[in-house]
């Protein structure tokens, strides 16, 4: 289970990189039809409809890294006062709510998926671009999120059972505040500590 | 209707119903005063409507044919541009610049009706009962020009794939834009021009930073109505009946809409003429010459309908010639 | 079914579910039992939509583009020279913290990030200058709000969407709104520091020549929002494209000062894909839960239900602010917006408020959102820069400026053309 949940995590992460790398790839498509509108003679267009598969995909494969992280968010006012115990079991009700969302997803999202690809839909737009196409890898990014909420929820599960509320809360709880903070700045690349802030400042 | 079956005969139902855009006046005055008030009077209530707009809905459109196919909705207010494939045989019924009238693309619409229920009936599960169009198709553009030759060279915002190849064989470049982002971007010349319908324009408020409006026919988006053939197979005879009745009403209510918001439109966008819906703009109107149908002709011929025939295919594209092209002197053949 | 609609949202947000679940699960168990429609079989299509939603690709940009700004060193540099014009006045490095604020909402369109990056530079001056603590990180936490208000903005983006109101006028109608937030902030700390000059600290000495020679750590951030904001009043871009040119510009800029390398764009991307993802889930499932309520006629009895109480167009809109005040104690901001504007925006458009006057309003409500207990993020991003002591501290900071914020939208209701004034004059029309 541990080696399972740890591959996962990992493969979540490469997800979410890929994820910016495709958002960061739409910025220059984007940027270039701008350029080409106003330099050049002609518009080359469709840029909106690349950039918007692309962003499409690039959300559906990180969507597990932020669950895998603990970063789909959740009001804690109640959580707070609450016992270890408690807050586990109302750790599993919150995954078993986010499972059941993602499990719908996962359904609707592949039959249109499959329709389009048994139909052969084309995009309504000058490109025509097969939808089948971007739906495919945007529908495993689903795929992949649910799979990672599926093992999340099994590992906690297991843990609840050994009596063992730590795992919970580090697989599936609440960030404490404190926490959360620094994940988010952690990702910024703040330091914490006000000492050794540091925003990678040069010179 | 001489033989109306009568509101005793007729099975209890309440429609499921998806319309077009709350805003647009097809929406306003015919699609939902026909379910939510009409239908209801005419058949003694036993036959009522729940309809609600994309717009209500938050769609796009794209999706609307999926839900009528999946039984979501029992009946759609639907666009050809809906329809992701089979799109091409849709486009059939709507290619930009070919219908010069409303008249004409009423008749083209029943002309090609044949095909595109083959389309509904196979791909969709459902079957055409009705059909409608939006005001007739436009440029706007920010600078005063005074034909349609002006149009070489400029930034012309599209939507589909035939307006594009309009556009392009008429010197323009086409662009596509949301249609949210479209006055900012005609107002700041990301765009020269859009391409609209004569009111919708006017009420999505281009007339605030265009300067002309050219008054040649770039064709009609065409609309039908739609039923779920698993719902309409489940009324019983006389219900039927009565509804093709009805829908042939809702037709003739929503063609008689096509006619006098193009004209409106016009009024609204130049104040040649009444507008009811707010103070008209005074956009410099330029009128249709000879030269400019010809050049529309010309487009036609020689780049729109030989790209649409290769999304067609050859055996679509000669059914078309016979049974809309050659009734205007137009022919679909790839290069 | 209202009553069971509002019951069952606030169960599960009792019991934490993450919020996006509650909207979905909430939509699927009001379809099951209050719609003779099977709205589920319409979730895939919604559920593409939003994901492949151009206009809302906006979001990833501004996230990635604060995200390279802040790596790319010029946080330290910008705050230094805005404190070198700053920092004479009665509050000293204070009103370099609401002045770099500002100058970082130009840039970014996001709050948090900019009270992140703020607040990381300026925090060691509380001990170095002998601030009072909990007005110094009231100043961050609440200047970091500005972010939304002054323009390029997510908010206004994703209200535009919702509501079919042109960004561009937004952005416009947010500038001179966002500068008096400003000032109104500026003059709070003024007004505090000469009634109790001990809170303002030891002053800071500077020199012309100091100012002078710092302008060029402006240019940087004047540059970004040249691209993102300037190009689409040049007619180069619609708002969501500027949004996209601007992470461009940003990668221009980083690659200038040497700051990029693989570590920082990994974690550039990690940071980007966690805060987009963690949205665009909220708004997936919130757009099949508005779908669902506009089906079964909720959204329509919400707007007869306010109509009946016939509390007229002021007294509603008292109202509402109220509702958003309180909801803003308890949601995240982002959901709040969404989930609300189907209901809401009809009504205020009905009563006859401006829609960009309203989306002004909204935001600086979704602002207050940020800074109120017990669900306030930027509370939490400066709490937790700061390390020691108590979250007390910075609500207390925070509290004076949430007044000032409401004292703007009481103005703002007495003279809509604070807002509307700047779009009406530079595009016209309404
Ligand atoms: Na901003
Ligand atoms: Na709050």
């Amino acid at each position: 289970m541990e080696r399972l949940w740890r591959g996962a995590s990992v493969v979540a992460l490469w997800g979410a990189w890929a994820g910016g790398a495709m958002i960061l790839l739409a910025a220059v498509v984007v940027t270039v039809e701008v350029i080409s509108r106003k330099l050049l003679a002609f518009a080359f267009s469709g840029s909106d409809e690349i950039a918007a598969y692309l962003f499409a995909v690039g959300t559906s494969w990180s969507l597990a890294h932020v669950l895998a992280t603990r970063g789909h968010v959740r009001i804690d006012v109640l959580y707070g006062q609450l016992g270890p115990r408690v807050r586990a079991l109302f750790d599993l009700v919150a995954i078993v709510g986010l499972a059941i969302l993602v499990l719908a997803i996962v359904d609707r999202a592949g039959e249109i998926f499959l329709d389009n690809l048994a139909g052969g839909n084309r995009s309504n737009t000058p490109l025509r671009i097969p939808l089948a196409w971007p739906q495919a890898p945007w529908f495993a990014g689903f795929v992949l999120f649910l799979a990672v909420t599926v093992l999340a929820f099994l590992r906690s599960l297991l843990a609840l059972v050994r009596g063992d509320y730590g795992t919970v809360a580090a697989t599936i709880g609440v960030p404490s505040q404190d926490e959360e903070v620094k994940g988010e700045l952690g990702s910024l690349g703040i330091g914490t500590s006000n000492t050794t802030a540091n925003t990678g400042a040069k010179r | 209707s001489a033989q109306t079956p009568a509101p005793a005969q007729l099975d209890t139902k309440k429609f499921n119903v998806i319309g077009t855009w709350n805003f647009l006046n097809i929406n306003k005055k015919v699609e939902a005063p026909f379910w939510s008030e009409q239908l209801g009077a005419a058949s003694g209530g036993k036959l009522t409507g729940n309809i609600k707009s994309i717009t209500e809905l938050n769609l796009k459109g794209t999706e609307v044919l999926r839900l009528l196919k999946t039984g979501v909705y029992d009946v759609a207010h639907a666009l050809p541009i809906y329809v992701d494939d089979g799109a091409a045989i849709f486009e059939g019924s709507d290619i930009s610049g070919v219908a010069q009238s409303v008249a004409q693309q009423r008749e083209i619409l029943s002309a090609w009706m044949p095909e595109m229920q083959k389309v509904m009936r196979e791909k969709f599960g459902s079957m055409i009962v009705s059909t409608f169009a939006f005001p007739q198709q436009v440029f706007f553009c920010r600078d005063e020009i005074s034909s349609l030759a002006d149009i070489k060279g400029k930034k012309v915002r599209v939507q589909g794939v035939s307006q594009s190849d309009l556009v392009k064989a008429l010197g323009g470049s086409a662009v596509t834009i949301p249609f949210g982002e479209v006055v900012p971007a005609l107002e700041k010349g990301v765009v020269d021009c859009g391409i609209t319908g004569t009111l919708p324009g006017y009420q999505a408020k281009w007339p605030e930073v265009v300067k002309t409006v050219v008054d040649v026919s770039l064709g009609y988006t065409a609309g039908f109505v739609a039923v779920n053939l698993n719902a309409w197979n489940k009324l019983s005879k006389p219900t039927q009946e009565f509804m093709t009745g009805q829908f042939k009403k809702l037709e003739e209510a929503a063609w008689a809409s096509v006619e006098s918001d193009t004209k409106e439109g016009i009024a609204c966008d130049t104040g040649n003429g009444p507008c009811s819906v707010g103070p008209a703009a005074k956009l410099k109107l330029v009128m249709p010459t000879d030269a400019d149908r010809a050049l529309v002709k010309k487009a036609l011929n020689d780049v729109v309908l030989p790209e649409w025939a290769k999304r067609c295919g050859a055996e679509c594209a000669a059914k078309w010639t016979e049974l809309v092209g050659k009734r205007y002197g137009l022919v679909a053949k790839a290069n | 079914m209202l009553g069971t609609a509002l019951l069952l949202l606030v169960a599960l947000l009792a019991v934490s579910v993450p919020v996006a679940a509650v909207m979905g699960v909430l939509g699927l168990a009001l379809n099951q039992f209050f719609s003779s429609i099977p709205l589920y079989l319409a979730m895939g299509d919604i559920v593409w939509n939003a994901s492949s939603e151009y206009i809302l690709i906006a979001i990833p940009m501004f996230v990635m583009l604060g995200e390279i700004l802040l790596r790319s060193g010029i946080a330290h540099r910008v705050y230094a020279a805005i404190a070198t014009w700053l920092s004479w006045l009665p509050g000293g490095l204070m009103h370099a913290n609401i002045g770099t604020c500002a100058m970082f909402a130009a840039t970014s369109g996001s709050s948090v990030a900019t009270a992140a990056t703020v607040g990381v530079v300026a925090l060691p001056q509380v001990k170095i200058r002998g601030y009072d603590e909990s007005l110094f990180l009231g100043t961050l936490a609440a200047g970091g709000t500005l972010g939304i208000l002054i323009p390029p903005s997510i908010n206004f983006i994703l209200y535009g969407l919702l509501t079919q109101t042109s960004v561009p006028r937004l952005y416009l109608a947010g500038m001179i709104p966002g500068l008096l937030l400003t000032g109104f902030f500026m003059a709070i700390i003024l007004v505090y520091c000469l009634v109790w000059p001990a809170k303002g600290g030891t002053p800071v000495e500077t020199s012309w020549r100091d100012r002078l020679r710092s302008l060029k750590d402006l240019s940087g951030p004047l540059f970004i929002f040249g691209v993102v904001v300037g190009s689409i009043y040049a007619g180069w871009a619609t708002p969501t494209e500027a949004a996209s040119m601007g992470v461009f510009a940003a990668l221009v800029l980083a690659a200038w000062e040497r700051a990029l390398s693989w570590p920082m764009i990994r974690a550039v991307f990690e940071g980007t894909m966690r805060t987009t993802a963690m949205i665009m889930l909220i708004i997936i499932a919130a757009q099949f839960l508005n779908f669902v309520l506009a089906n079964i006629g909720v959204t329509d009895g919400v707007a007869k239900a306010i109509d009946a109480l016939g509390l007229g167009k002021v007294g509603t809109m008292l109202l509402l602010i109220v509702f958003y005040l309180i909801l803003g104690c308890f949601m995240e901001t982002i959901s709040m917006m969404i989930l609300t504007t189907p209901f809401v925006f009809p009504i205020v458009v009905g009563l006859g408020w401006d829609p960009i006057w309203w989306g002004i309003v909204l935001t600086i409500l979704i602002e207050a959102a940020l800074v109120t207990p017990p669900v306030g993020l930027n509370l939490y991003v400066v709490q937790s820069l700061r390390g020691t002591g108590a979250i007390a501290d910075v609500i207390r900071g925070a509290l004076p400026f949430v007044a000032s914020m409401l004292g703007l939208i009481l103005l703002l209701m007495a003279f809509p053309d604070i807002a509307l004034g700047l779009p009406r004059w530079v595009m016209g029309g309404s």
